[in-house]
């Protein structure tokens, strides 16, 4: 598909997410309130840690409010775009066979379901995050430089395509086996991104680096907000894009050669 | 890239698939847990056809013959476990998007693949944008489904709250407002009422002509065959049966006919020795061998029996007689 | 009436035990997702406090109460709501809810078959707990197993009144993360908070069972809040069918 017809995809869709999203009220209501109350509880949850201590992982308290803002700017995108897809994929593409209908548009099923499937509303636990991150850098008393920004901007949209990519190759995976459903999974290994990568054991570490890297995805933009420029992290993140990347297409590439339908 | 040719190619065309069998019992639940069995099933075999453009082509055969199995073939959805197919020199299963835009796949009962809570104006701009219809184009062919379908009607009402009728002239006008050449219909009269089933065959019959499109119908409705289509493919547990025009499949009808009879008083099949024997409203129509006919009329007239006279039998018959004679 | 009741939870539960047999993944990946966030509990906490060897105990039975109490009626139920098929659960003779009942038992049932192999071995290497610890253990994480049921069950009837039940299980999950022992273990908590906590039902259906094994809790004040919160939860799971299915008849599903 075209950059610009892309676009224009992602556009409309957009503006058909939000048409949705106001047509019912409740859910509405639910969207917002509930991508506020999450959030809260793990900034509650955060608390209560340093209640008990006054570093974790070496991070201090504000700099664990850094990291835990980034992990919702990085939620929020993962609630409103990959979330409903996943939950859909394994039961109602692969099962029922709504994936024959996907297949067959001219552009990229995953691409077309997620952006078919979008909640614009739950983009509010990204600017939770946005303000949790704001309050971080106070407590911390660090200043951002125009040059930390663009840096956390970069490495925020390398964590979007790992989450994307990463959602993708477990999708696929239910090609292979129906009954596998992995966005709880994703839930929850996503939710080792909410402290310092450091508090783990180094086994644990490699294993929320490498293999499973959405567990860590939170830590190199909260460092370069920090004005910690850690451009080892840096190389190995993109380095784990890059392998998420390829296992990723060429899961779904002879998932979907494997693919049979539910009437065939 | 398309190779120089039109139309659609199957070429010794075979889809197997693994499907896994289990026991009963407890201990067999576990066993199945830990290592699972599979059998190989064989779906289409060794299929062999060619369509032109432009023709309109009837799937036929009964239930789980693999009618399915070859439209999703045909469509790119599956890919053939052995064989080739090209359609418009597009090889389907790349699913490359300029041979997506050309095709669709209309399945009866089937939803629209959009979210319940969209209008069917939303559904029709949404692929507006993604098979890339120019607006002007997009207009003529809205004008132009709305004068067969009654669009504007249905155009502001969300998809969840449409009739079987509705959804259905909604899934169409969807999928036929980027004017695909080539249409795979799959069953899509499934569930509509007699009125609907026939508008939805004049409107298609309409878009072929003014498109020039070529089209695949699978159905078991026969009205839908004999009124769409020239030639008719036959398959019956994944083969293919007969290939040729609807009235070729005369001389398939293997010299079965059909006794219509009025009664006078009850009768039923075994009286006769007949299997295929049905009454309605005191007419009874069975099904009999030509040599068995005059030892069949006796008897009818033995039983009171009036008015009684031998047709050719309707197609769905040859048909359930033809896939009769193919079991084992 | 009980016996048939009985009869149908049985037949209910060996169908589902004969469906998910063709499911190892699927149960595979609900092992794992209930055993994660104990784990990143574990982490942390280990992590901060390395020399408390009663941290070890802790997770490790929190584990086991995770895996015992898993609800997943959010999905399976909510999801027949939106769909509209269960009406055909409407036609069973006797109680529907029933039903879920036994799929729920089915469920735990082959996720605590799938990973004994793995925790009790677990369980002998780590050592250091007594079998009246054990003992004790049962009562408390039976009661658990009935609360989150519950909740979930609850959370899964909501689906008659909003798009977003499965939204509302994952706050639900949060909070249980956050204020059921799993992120915090109450023993690391001072008073008032730790009084509060200890009453909440996310507590009472994760955390509980856990402290008592290890020690740190009172069975007696903790079977207290167990049974409260089964009386008020099985009262709203009670009223929120009622209502729910009246409107599922009024909207037809």
């Amino acid at each position: 598909m075209k950059l610009f017809s892309l676009g224009h995809l992602v556009a409309y869709s957009i503006r058909l997410s939000c048409v949705r999203a106001i047509s019912y009220r409740r859910d509405l209501i639910a969207d917002l309130a509930l991508s506020l109350i999450g959030p809260a509880s793990a900034l509650v949850g955060l608390i209560m840690i340093f209640s008990q201590t006054d570093q974790l992982g070496g991070w201090s308290f504000g700099e664990a409010l850094v990291l835990l803002g980034m992990f919702h700017v990085l939620g929020g995108f993962k609630a409103a775009l990959l979330d409903p897809w996943l939950g859909w994929f394994p039961v109602i593409a692969v099962r029922d066979g709504a994936l024959d209908v996907f297949l067959l548009r001219p552009g990229s099923p995953p691409v077309l379901g997620m952006l078919a499937l979008i909640r614009c509303a739950v983009l509010v636990q990204s600017a939770f995050g946005a303000v949790t991150a704001t309050v971080g850098l106070t407590a911390a008393g660090e200043r951002v430089s125009a040059s930390s920004a663009v840096l956390c901007a970069v490495a925020l949209v390398v964590g979007c395509f790992v989450m994307f990519f990463f959602a993708k190759g477990l999708a696929a995976l239910s090609l292979f086996a129906a009954s596998l459903q992995l966005d709880v999974f994703f839930g929850s290994v996503w939710q080792f991104g909410r402290y310092p990568v450091t508090v783990y054991s180094d086994p644990v570490r490699v294993v929320l680096t490498v293999v499973l890297p959405v567990g860590a995805l939170s830590v190199l933009p909260a460092e370069f907000l920090l004005g910690q420029f850690r451009y080892d992290h840096f190389g190995i993140s993109v380095t784990v894009a890059t392998v998420v990347m390829l296992v990723s297409w060429s899961l779904w590439r002879s998932g979907i050669r494997r693919y049979s339908g539910v009437a065939a | 890239m398309p190779v120089e040719s039109s139309g659609i190619t199957a070429d010794r065309l075979c889809r197997e698939f693994d499907v896994p069998v289990r026991g009963s019992g407890v201990g067999e639940g576990l066993r199945f847990l830990l290592n699972r069995s599979y059998r190989r099933v064989t779906a289409v075999t060794d299929l062999n056809f060619s369509i032109s453009r432009g023709e309109v082509v009837g799937l036929i055969g009964p239930n789980g013959a693999g009618k399915t199995t070859t439209m999703k073939l045909l469509t790119g959805v599956l890919s053939p476990s052995a064989g080739y197919v090209t359609v418009d020199g597009y090889t389907p299963s790349r699913r490359e998007p300029n041979h997506l835009k050309n095709i669709a796949f209309i399945r009866g009962g089937q939803p629209l693949g959009s979210p319940p809570e969209l209008t069917v104006l939303d559904v029709l701009h949404y692929n507006r944008i993604l098979y890339g219809v120019a607006r002007s184009d997009f207009d003529r062919a809205y004008d132009q489904l709305d004068s067969w379908l009654g669009l504007r009607r249905i155009a502001d009402r969300q998809v969840r709250a449409l009739s079987l009728g509705e959804r259905m002239r909604a899934g169409l006008a969807t999928q036929l407002v980027y004017s695909p050449k080539y249409l795979f219909l799959d069953e899509p009269t499934t569930g509509l009422d007699l009125v609907v089933a026939a508008s939805f065959r004049e409107h298609m019959r309409r878009y072929v002509q003014e498109h020039d499109a070529t089209v695949i119908l699978t159905s078991h409705h026969m009205a839908d065959v004999q009124q769409l289509c020239s030639r008719v493919l036959v398959i019956d547990d994944g083969e293919l049966r007969y290939d040729g025009a609807l009235s070729g499949l005369n001389q398939l009808r293997s010299a079965v006919k059909v006794i219509r009879a009025e009664l006078s008083e009850p009768l039923t099949g075994r009286a006769l020795g007949l299997r295929s024997f049905w009454v309605e409203q005191s007419v009874a129509r069975m099904l009999v061998e030509p040599t068995d006919i005059p030892r069949v009329t006796d008897l009818l007239l033995d039983y009171g029996a009036t008015d009684v006279s031998i047709e050719d039998p309707p197609l769905e018959i040859v048909l359930a007689d033809l896939f009769r004679k193919s079991e084992p | 009436m009980i016996r048939r009741t009985a009869a149908v939870i049985v037949a209910r539960f060996r169908r589902r035990y004969y469906e998910w047999s063709d499911s190892r993944w699927f149960l595979g990946s609900l092992v794992a997702n209930e055993t994660v966030l104990p784990l990143l509990g574990f982490f942390v906490w280990q992590s901060l406090r390395p020399s408390e060897g009663d941290v070890d105990l802790y997770f490790y039975f929190l584990i086991w109460t995770s895996i015992a109490t898993a609800s997943y009626e959010h999905h399976s139920v909510s999801n027949r709501i939106y769909d509209g098929s269960l009406a055909q659960d409407l036609l069973v003779p006797g109680y529907p809810p029933t039903l879920y009942f036994a799929d729920n038992l089915a469920l735990r049932g082959w996720l605590l078959a799938l990973s004994a192999p793995f925790l009790i071995p677990l369980g002998i290497l780590i050592g250091g707990f007594t079998f009246k610890q054990l003992i004790l253990f049962l009562p408390a994480v039976t009661f658990a197993a009935v609360i989150r049921f519950l909740l979930g069950w609850c959370v899964a009837l909501l689906a008659f009144w909003t798009g977003r039940a499965a939204s509302i299980a994952g706050l639900v999950n949060a909070l249980n993360f956050t204020l059921g022992g799993v992120a915090l273990p109450l023993m690391f908590v001072e008073s008032p908070w730790s009084d509060v906590l200890v009453a909440l039902p996310f507590y009472c259906s994760l955390g509980l069972p856990a402290s008592i094994a290890d020690g740190s809790g009172s069975l007696a004040q903790g079977l207290q809040f167990q049974l409260l919160w089964t009386i008020a939860l099985g009262a709203a799971a009670f009223l929120l069918w009622k209502i729910g299915v009246r409107r599922f008849d009024a909207v037809g599903g």
